[in-house]
């Protein structure tokens, strides 16, 4: 499979502070998240593909054309809903779909018709025929969406689709972003803090410090590396429990929120289901890994000595 | 295909080519400023005014033709003598219709041109924040951007706005009047003898339209709210023209240090109004004690070229450098 | 365990639109978070408890006071606000001190205080000679939580204190409070980012149109809304073996399947709890996770906002 993203040696530099550092990446098609803290570089990157910046050195190329030769008509196949705030001023929210759908390369009727199917995709109503102007938060990035995936692109970058959200929206963002890929097989790259939406969406990771790519890798990978580690539920005191684990040979401790995490280093659960079948426990959970990606960030931060 | 259609569908067309999209930008713009209704306004006090021209153009074809209406008016209720001196003005006018025709297109001419380029000084302080002010305002350029154009794409489509409403106020007015006026006049080859003075109505124009525009969107890109960008605008020409008023005393070209100025001069040499008046005295010697009475009458007659037509047109270039080095700076996807 | 807010039948009106409505709740020590979706009523709790706004009707107490209008009560109050209202030119020795000064300490009291409380939340010495304006988003949310604990007070109150930062910048601002709560500090969150608050607060209040929904610990407000989960997701290498399983012991009301795992909801969601550990045993797959759909704090959420 072609890969959707690959640069060679691209650097970008502002004033003294390098953003990008020689950066080689080869992404193939899928869901990605793009990790990493305030400043590493992640916005850089995505600006410098969409030639939203000129980068300094290096190559790059999206879907298999160089950017520098074909940068703007291979953005037909692209969409980008930013971070910012920003629209198309003076239009109500179909005219501003079917317009950016005529930038993107469509005509006027096939735009049109396909603005509305999409407004249909992110669960917009009647709002598409107020003006953008007037939106609540969650229809402006709803309708950022709708604009990135209008013109049927192959590849969206998302930069964090979920600021600003309340729970519900954040929840309807997200569903909304897994559908992209699952129906309509368009690959995802998503720039985002929340790690558990990263953890829930993306099949490939690739986490960014400092200009530099610290991991690149598939998410199954990266949490199969690690000692398998689960967090318990129960109804009651969860003490003995903890004891009876330690007896065991697994380390385990009660977390803040009333769980219990054990670091089982089994493969599968189905040893500490025996064990508590047997001591006649009965959790209303039992979570595989659920900080797998916070810890995976953390570290991959730490052994390169990324300080806050 | 599946029973159901329900769900994501893909698109599988022939995309646009680059122009259709910066066409595009140019209709979108169009639309936002042709909202107003003071602009509508202004078309309208424009094209009611270039009728007029139409109609002045009209009554002196009428006058020149030997057997029409206007002459039979005049000769039922002036008498045959007002007739026979009208009759004989038109003889000689006729016998010389490269000075009579040329020079009274161009006066014409030249008159709308300064009074229609004045007018889009106007019409443009209506919609200049609707260029890129309100894009920048709203981040809009980081859209632009990131679909299948570049800024150079983005800047040619906004031009496309400015230059079209410029043109219909400044350049189609004109060349609907010549033509008409051509076609209504009593000979044919009035065509041939006003064929220069539409020459030099689309070039004054075509210069006038292509700078007012990059001016336009230099000052549209410099502010970033409405109030901001008309007052940027209003305040950019009565400052340059104070400043060309002052320094002409210091230097004598220091009047060029307004762009209206150099249109003015540029339209002015390129019209040579003066010229064709002078012209008109040697040929025309009854009529010069007359013509040279005209001068005094009107600045444009008494405008002569001073100096030669480059030094405005490479101040214009100038001013029109700056203006597009500051939209390049400005107009940036943040 | 003494309440340190209280409120009864607690509103307030902007006009006719609508802020809080007939409110009833009391918030005891610890890390308290407030959730609610937009419109919800948190910015309103906040300002009637930082005083910045008078109720309509009913009461509100901080610390057995009314913050309106009341110096000692606001004096034990600190205040992190969503927006920066923070002066980009100034440092923020010099910025921590004039306010320090404003709050009654004298000049060279202010000095020492405003260090103590910048290295309190982390912020390295090596940045204290650079512009706030300077400062990426993290040091920014720092200073910020600086100010509101420059009066010692009694209590903090956060609104939106993790938006736009990174994991790691989450991380400390989380142990900073982790730190206050220790030493005694009452917390007041609001937040829209449950899973942070998940693991960071002990105790909540849900709000929705004005209303208070629920308030209390995780784990009570969890098993009043469903003690025992219905719809439970069983990740494993054999989907179809889990729900025959499940199936023949008469467990299953409905079920979807999917490649790497099984959606599963329940008949009798206690019998089911008793006995899962045995069942699952018995059946020849591998479990990866069990997890339940419906007591996430965010499915919580969605529940009773819907």
């Amino acid at each position: 499979m072609r890969p959707i993203i690959e640069t060679q040696g691209l650097s970008k530099r502002f004033g003294r502070h390098q953003a990008l550092d020689r950066v080689d990446l080869k992404i193939e098609p899928g869901t990605v998240g793009l990790l990493g803290p305030n400043g590493a570089g992640k916005s850089t990157l995505i600006r410098c593909l969409l030639q939203l910046e000129n980068k300094d050195s290096g190559q790059a190329s999206l879907l298999g054309q160089d950017i520098d030769l074909h940068g703007r008509e291979v953005r037909k196949r692209i969409g980008y809903a930013p971070e910012q705030d920003c629209h198309i001023p003076g239009m109500a929210g179909c005219e501003y779909v079917t317009y950016c759908a005529q930038l993107s390369g469509l005509p006027f009727d096939d735009a049109r018709q396909r603005a509305h199917e999409m407004l249909d995709f992110v669960g917009m109503g009647q709002e598409r025929y107020r003006l953008v102007e007037t939106y609540s938060t969650g229809m402006k990035q709803r309708i950022k969406i709708a604009q990135a995936i209008v013109h049927d692109p192959e590849l969206v970058f998302l930069d964090e689709p979920t600021n600003g959200l309340d729970p519900s929206g954040q929840a309807h963002i997200l569903e909304l972003i897994e559908r992209i890929w699952k129906e309509s097989g368009i690959s995802v790259v998503l720039s985002s803090h929340l790690l558990p939406d990263v953890d829930r969406i993306c099949e490939q990771i690739v986490i960014v410090a400092q200009g530099r790519v610290l991991v690149h890798d598939r998410l199954e990978a990266l949490k199969r590396r690690r000692k398998p580690v689960a967090e318990l539920t129960v109804h009651g005191p969860a003490g003995d429990l903890v004891e009876a684990f330690g007896r065991h040979g697994w380390p385990s401790e009660v977390l803040g929120n009333g769980h219990i995490k054990v670091a089982h280093g089994q493969e599968t659960l189905n040893p500490m289901i025996a064990f508590l079948r047997d001591r006649r426990v009965a959790p209303l959970e039992i979570k595989a890994s659920p900080n797998a990606l916070h810890e995976l960030f953390m570290q991959a931060l730490q052994s390169r000595g990324v300080t806050p | 295909m599946s029973a159901l259609t329900h769900g994501y569908q893909h698109w599988t067309g022939t995309s646009t080519s680059i122009w259709q999209r910066r066409v595009a930008i140019a209709r979108q713009g169009l639309r936002l400023c042709w909202r107003s209704r003071l602009l509508k306004i202004v078309f309208a006090i424009v094209w009611v005014s270039a009728l007029g021209l139409l109609a002045f153009h009209f009554l002196v074809g009428q006058l020149l033709s030997p057997e029409s209406a206007l002459l039979g008016y005049i000769a039922e209720n002036f008498g045959e003598r007002a007739k026979a001196v009208v009759d004989g003005l038109a003889a000689w006018i006729l016998l010389y219709p490269d000075v009579s025709v040329d020079g009274l297109y161009r006066f014409t001419f030249s008159y709308a041109s300064q009074l229609y380029g004045a007018i889009s000084f106007y019409a443009v302080a209506l919609f200049v924040p609707k260029l890129i002010s309100h894009d920048l305002s709203s981040r809009a350029i980081l859209v632009y951007n990131s679909k299948a154009l570049s800024r150079f794409d983005y800047l040619l489509g906004k031009f496309g706005i400015v230059f079209s409403l410029l043109s219909a106020l400044t350049i189609a007015p004109l060349v609907v009047v010549w033509f008409l006026g051509n076609a209504m006049s009593p000979d044919w080859s009035f065509f041939w003898h006003g064929f220069p003075a539409l020459v030099t109505a689309l070039a004054v124009g075509l210069i006038t339209v292509t700078s007012i525009g990059l001016f336009a969107l230099a000052v549209s890109s410099l502010a970033k709210r409405t109030s901001t960008a008309t007052a940027f605008w209003i305040l950019a020409w009565v400052v340059s023209g104070f400043v060309a008023g002052a320094s002409s005393r210091v230097f004598s070209w220091g009047r060029y240090l307004s762009p209206a100025n150099c249109l003015r001069e540029i339209s002015t040499q390129l019209y040579n109004v003066a010229g064709v008046v002078e012209h008109a005295k040697d040929v025309l010697p009854f009529f010069r004690s007359t013509l040279e009475s005209l001068p005094r009458k009107s600045s444009i007659l008494a405008a002569t070229p001073t100096e030669s037509i480059w030094v405005p047109v490479v101040f214009l270039c100038g001013f029109c450098a700056l203006a597009l080095l500051a939209i390049s700076k400005r107009v940036q996807p943040e | 365990m003494s309440a340190v807010i209280q409120a009864h039948e607690l509103s307030c009106f902007y006009g006719i639109v609508l802020g809080l409505n007939n409110v009833s709740f009391s918030i005891g020590s610890g890390i308290t978070g407030v959730v609610g979706p937009n419109g919800a009523g948190k910015s309103t709790l906040i300002k009637l408890i930082t005083g910045q706004i008078k109720p309509s009707s009913g009461t509100l107490t901080v610390f057995g006071g009314t913050p309106w209008n009341n110096p000692d009560v606001l004096g034990r109050i600190g205040y992190c606000p969503e927006h920066e209202h923070v002066h980009q030119e100034l440092k923020p020795v010099d910025w921590l001190r004039s306010l320090a000064v404003l709050s009654g300490l004298s000049w060279s009291e202010s000095r020492r205080r405003s260090e103590e409380v910048l290295q309190a939340v982390g912020l390295q010495k090596q940045h204290w000679g650079k512009r706030i304006g300077t400062y990426s988003k993290g040091m920014r949310q720092r200073v910020k939580l600086a100010q509101a604990l420059l009066h010692r007070p009694g209590l903090v109150i956060l609104d939106e204190p993790m938006n736009g930062l990174d994991p790691m910048g989450r991380q400390e601002i989380g142990d900073i409070l982790r730190r206050l709560q220790r030493e005694g500090v009452h917390i007041l969150i609001s937040s829209h980012i449950l899973d942070e608050l998940e693991a960071l607060c002990g105790r909540f209040l849900m709000l929705n149109w004005g209303r208070a929904l629920a308030s209390g610990s995780q784990t009570a407000i969890r098993s009043e809304m469903t003690q025992w989960p219905e719809q439970v997701v069983i990740r494993t290498d054999r989907p179809e073996a889990v729900v025959a399983c499940l199936g023949a012991a008469g467990h299953l009301r409905g079920y979807f399947l999917e490649t790497d795992r099984a959606i599963v909801w329940l008949k009798r969601p206690e019998l089911f709890y008793n006995e899962w550990t045995t069942l699952l045993s018995t059946c020849d797959a591998q479990i990866f996770e069990l997890q339940s759909k419906s007591t996430s704090l965010t499915s919580v959420f969605e529940k009773i906002t819907a």
